[in-house]
């Protein structure tokens, strides 16, 4: 039964929903298809010429044979830090555990871009700081690693990844019923079999839809594969990708042909991810009232689980921030950070030198990029959100599903295929900001549709039968009693869109032009140009930002644990 | 199997006293219950059995086996205990296939592959899962579950099984079926048994002895007709079966049989009640279906009679509930006539000596 009965003009509402959302979600893959079929698009011919092409170009193998070990060695090496991390967290008595589960905010408050440029000064062979530490320590001539390197690649990338594996397998640790180890237990587990035997194999869906979405992420990252990878003449999809764009001409049917097969594999991935998600809710309901994860004693082990953890949060989070200090305020890049070499002249640079005013150009068109995207994001997700969960539309699966589809597209991949799609009649929006806006809107749609959805999900549905018994029709109780009630999922859905959009970069650096930059293509420019202290201040404006979001959302939300916000 | 001795068992948390020094010997095949309000201590008392919580003090024999004890620092983990139990919302592993799950007790201790599977197709023979193996357990049935976690339970035949209100979760015709069943099981097996739950007929069902249980101490211990007829004080009166609360005053001494007289209202009750006191306050104990109803007006000062004038009258379908008031005193019967009472009607109730107790 209806909640009520729908006006019909609720039911326009439904369809002008779905069919905005379908139309942003899937116009540009339908230019993305047509052109990677018809390369000329005055003739009426369709050939696979494109396919062909970049199946026998000299290239091809060796990006493909890139791409697979990059994100299957990034999946892997995600699982083996965010696995132990959330089990130590989640089930352990080990100490400081509320420090170690900031590892679920990492990814929101260093985007990737900033643990790549971190990196790149850390891990540089001659000059990095971690290696001139070494050498300085070993007395060696001899570098400890080299970050230019698909070991370093698949390092920096699986830093920035694990906390996926971690928050969803966290979850799940402290959601699992604890008489399931009771029973195992009693029938004569000990604790390390009971780990082996239930506690791991229970989480075994959670860790699973973790690493999926590590998977889909580490193809769509660009930031790290075009610093790192670049730099070790490592190309990957999404650098390769970008080499096709920026050729003169840019190849657009070669990209798109690129893109479908990525395509598939990442739906494939998304579709699993959302299966495996499915599981693991039905294993960590909870049965029993007596509620309370029993936590493995470590005894002397807990100092391991300390020193994995700390480790992790020192090379995913420390030592990146403390570079991007050290590049702020050091007056020369290599001296010691004593009080003599200290300067504030590089911030007074950016602020009011020549070289400022690009990076400040980008950051104005970022807020206003992100301030109006998040804004029309939010209300759009709202509206969906609304529809996804209350509603009893026949369609409203299909509604669900597209504002989905998003998050197995990589951000290079919607930028092409927006650039196919709007750069002709009607739109014209070829070196707009216009553009940039949408790729943002749609790009992150599906965590707008999240955050909302999780909070309308709580509001008890008796408020709105309520509100309705009492006479109000659809619209107010939308706006008196819906609206107000999930403000707390709206606003830190707002932050959340806010701060992605402010650094987002795979699918700016195809879409911006000059005058046009943002703040993430900004960066990959100053770091290009070998600006460090210019990189360092951009960066460490970026994690302020996002810590200061961080922060208010989890106000907003009352957010106790810090797994919940991402 | 073996029998089971708890001595003295505490547990706190915090300011909250959830076990107060508990006592019990369960004999070998037998089983106990543990039955009280919620809140009362039974889930720690059993959580302590099994080694999930451990006592602030007081010790656990399993046979002369020591199992814990906070003393002697004996503190044996669950897995060393060889005990079997089955959860309120049955804990099974979702993961293993229903023969997975019972098997693994048997692979904890290393049995053999042989021996194993020969040994679980046994465990749902006797659990009437015959040919289920192969299923996960979220496809069966509540009541199918609750059949699983008993084989996974008693396949390792362990020493004692626990059971923590495992029926709770059925739905009442299920819950029935099954207590008789679950009865039967523990008969055929002859598992010493230790049981817990807030089910009073449950426990008077399955027992062969009940503890009732408030507020973390033993009330009182016995059969269960013994707890039913003879409750030891106004808690187990109250809590097992319903019962009339009657204050009434001692008459004189004890007549040549035995009785003695109590005044209640306008009534002569004879009643046992040995060393009574004339002139003593005392609280008598009546089942409402203690109390039959006399047709004809009685006789002036004819003994053991109650005049009742009915207040309430509730249908219940084969039994009539009623509330009446004797002598200022509400009083529940429960009747057989049709048609129903009215309200304000007089009624005469007639009690038999031997079913009204005396409660200190
Ligand atoms: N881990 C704990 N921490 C604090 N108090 C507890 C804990 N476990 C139990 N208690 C308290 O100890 C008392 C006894 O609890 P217990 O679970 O044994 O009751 P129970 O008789 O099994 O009740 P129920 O019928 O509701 O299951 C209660 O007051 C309970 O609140
Ligand atoms: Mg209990």
């Amino acid at each position: 039964m209806n909640m009520f009965k729908f006006p019909s003009t609720v039911r326009s509402l439904e369809w002008g929903c779905l069919i905005v959302v379908g139309f942003i979600v899937l116009y540009p893959l339908f230019w993305l298809l047509l052109g990677s079929v018809k390369p000329d698009l005055s003739s009426s011919e369709y050939n696979l010429d494109a396919f062909v092409a970049i199946y026998e170009s000299r290239y091809m193998g060796e990006v493909l044979r890139n791409t697979a070990v990059m994100s299957i060695g990034v999946t892997i090496l995600s699982v083996l830090i965010g696995v132990p991390l959330a089990w130590i967290v989640g089930r352990t008595d080990t100490p400081l555990k509320n420090y170690i589960s900031m590892t679920a905010i990492l990814p929101f408050i260093m985007p990737p871009v900033v643990v790549a440029v971190a990196w790149a000064y850390l891990g540089t062979p001659r000059v990095g700081f971690v290696n001139m530490f070494w050498k300085w320590v070993m007395d060696t001539k001899d570098p400890l690693f080299d970050i230019f390197t698909m070991g370093g690649l698949i390092f920096v990338m699986a830093l920035s990844l694990a906390p996926y594996v971690f928050i969803f397998t966290v979850t799940a640790f402290k959601n699992m019923d604890p008489t399931l180890e009771n029973a195992a237990h009693i029938s004569g587990a000990n604790k390390w079999q009971t780990t082996l035997r239930i506690t791991i194999p229970m989480a075994a869906p959670a860790i699973l839809s973790g690493a999926l979405l590590v998977f889909i992420q580490s193809l769509e990252i660009f930031a790290i594969p075009a610093t790192i990878g670049v730099s070790g003449g490592i190309y990957v999809f999404a650098t390769q990708l970008w080499r096709m764009m920026i050729g003169i001409p840019p190849n657009f049917s070669h990209a798109a042909a690129m893109s479908i097969p990525i395509l598939l594999v990442c739906g494939l991935a998304l579709w699993g991810q959302t299966k495996a998600l499915g599981r693991s809710a039905k294993y960590t309901t909870v049965g029993g009232k007596s509620f309370r994860p029993r936590l493995v004693q470590l005894g002397r082990w807990k100092y391991l689980a300390l020193g994995f953890s700390g480790f992790y949060l020192l090379v995913s989070a420390i030592l990146p921030m403390l570079t991007l200090i050290y590049g702020t305020f050091i007056s020369n890049r290599g001296r010691p950070p004593t009080l003599e070499f200290l300067t504030l002249g590089h911030i007074e640079e950016v602020l009011l030198g020549d070289g400022g005013a690009v990076i400040l150009r980008s950051i104005e068109n970022s807020l206003l990029l992100s301030f109006l995207g998040a804004t029309i994001g939010i209300a759009l997700a709202a509206v969906v959100a609304y529809f996804v969960v209350r509603s009893k539309w026949r369609l409203r699966g299909t509604l669900d599903f597209l504002a989905l589809i998003p998050v197995a597209i990589p951000g290079a991949v919607i930028a092409i295929a927006m650039l196919w799609a709007y750069i002709r009649e009607p739109f014209n929006l070829y070196h707009t900001l216009w553009i940039i806006l949408l790729a943002y809107i749609t790009r992150f749609l599906p965590f707008g549709v999240k955050a909302v959805s999780n909070s309308i999900t709580q509001i008890h549905e008796e408020l709105e039968r309520a509100a309705a018994v009492s006479g109000a029709n659809w619209f107010t109780v939308f706006w008196r009693v819906l609206v107000p009630l999930a403000m707390p999922g709206i606003v830190a859905g707002w932050i959340i869109l806010f701060v992605s959009m402010m650094r987002e970069l795979s699918a700016s650096i195809m879409l911006f032009s000059s005058n046009k930059e943002v703040i993430g293509t900004i960066l990959i420019q100053l770091y290009d140009e070998g600006l460090f202290s210019h990189v360092c201040i951009l960066s460490l404006i970026i994690v302020i930002l996002s810590l200061g979001s961080v922060a208010l959302v989890r106000w907003l939300t009352k957010q106790t644990d810090v797994e919940g916000i991402t | 199997m073996q029998n089971v001795r708890v001595d003295n068992l505490l547990k706190r948390f915090g300011d909250v006293t959830a076990v107060a020094g508990v006592s019990f010997d369960v004999p070998k095949g037998e089983l106990l219950t543990l039955l009280g309000p919620s809140g009362c201590g039974k889930t720690t008392t059993l959580n302590m059995i099994a080694g999930f919580e451990d006592p602030d003090g007081g010790d656990v024999y399993v046979g002369d086996r020591l199992i814990s004890s906070s003393l002697e620092k004996v503190l044996l983990p669950p897995h060393e205990r060889n005990l079997g139990m089955v959860f309120q919302s049955y804990g099974l592993w979702p993961h293993l296939k229903v023969s997975e799950n019972v098997a693994f007790g048997l692979q904890m201790r290393k049995e053999n592959k042989n021996q194993i599977s020969a040994a679980v197709e046994k465990a749902l023979d006797l659990v009437r899962l015959t040919g289920l193996g192969d299923r996960y357990p979220s496809q069966l049935s509540g009541g199918q579950q609750q059949r699983v976690a008993f084989a996974r339970a008693l396949v390792y035949e362990p020493d004692v099984l626990l059971l923590d209100e495992p029926l709770s979760n059925l739905d009442a015709a299920l819950r029935e079926e099954m207590r008789l069943e679950l009865k039967d099981l523990q008969t055929k097996t002859g598992i010493t048994t230790i049981f817990v739950t807030h089910d009073q007929v449950e426990a008077m069902v399955m027992s062969d002895t009940i503890i009732v249980m408030n507020n973390g101490h033993i009330e009182q211990m016995g059969p269960p007709h013994e707890v039913y007829q003879n409750p030891a004080n106004q808690f187990v009166a109250g809590f097992v079966g319903i019962s009339n609360l009657l204050s009434a005053e001692v008459l004189g001494v004890a007549r040549s049989d035995g009785l003695t007289p109590m005044k209640l209202g306008g009534a002569t009750i004879f009643c046992d009640a040995v060393g009574a006191k004339k002139g003593q306050k005392v609280t008598l104990s009546v089942r409402p279906e203690d109390l039959v109803m006399i047709s004809q007006k009685p006789k002036k000062n004819d003994p053991n009679i109650l005049q009742c004038t009915i207040e309430k009258s509730v249908y219940m379908g084969g039994m009539l509930e009623l509330w009446a008031d004797a002598y200022g005193q509400q009083i529940r019967i429960h009747g057989h006539r049709l048609p129903p009472f009215s309200e304000d009607e007089t009624v005469f109730m007639k009690i038999d000596p031997v079913s009204v107790k005396v409660i200190n």
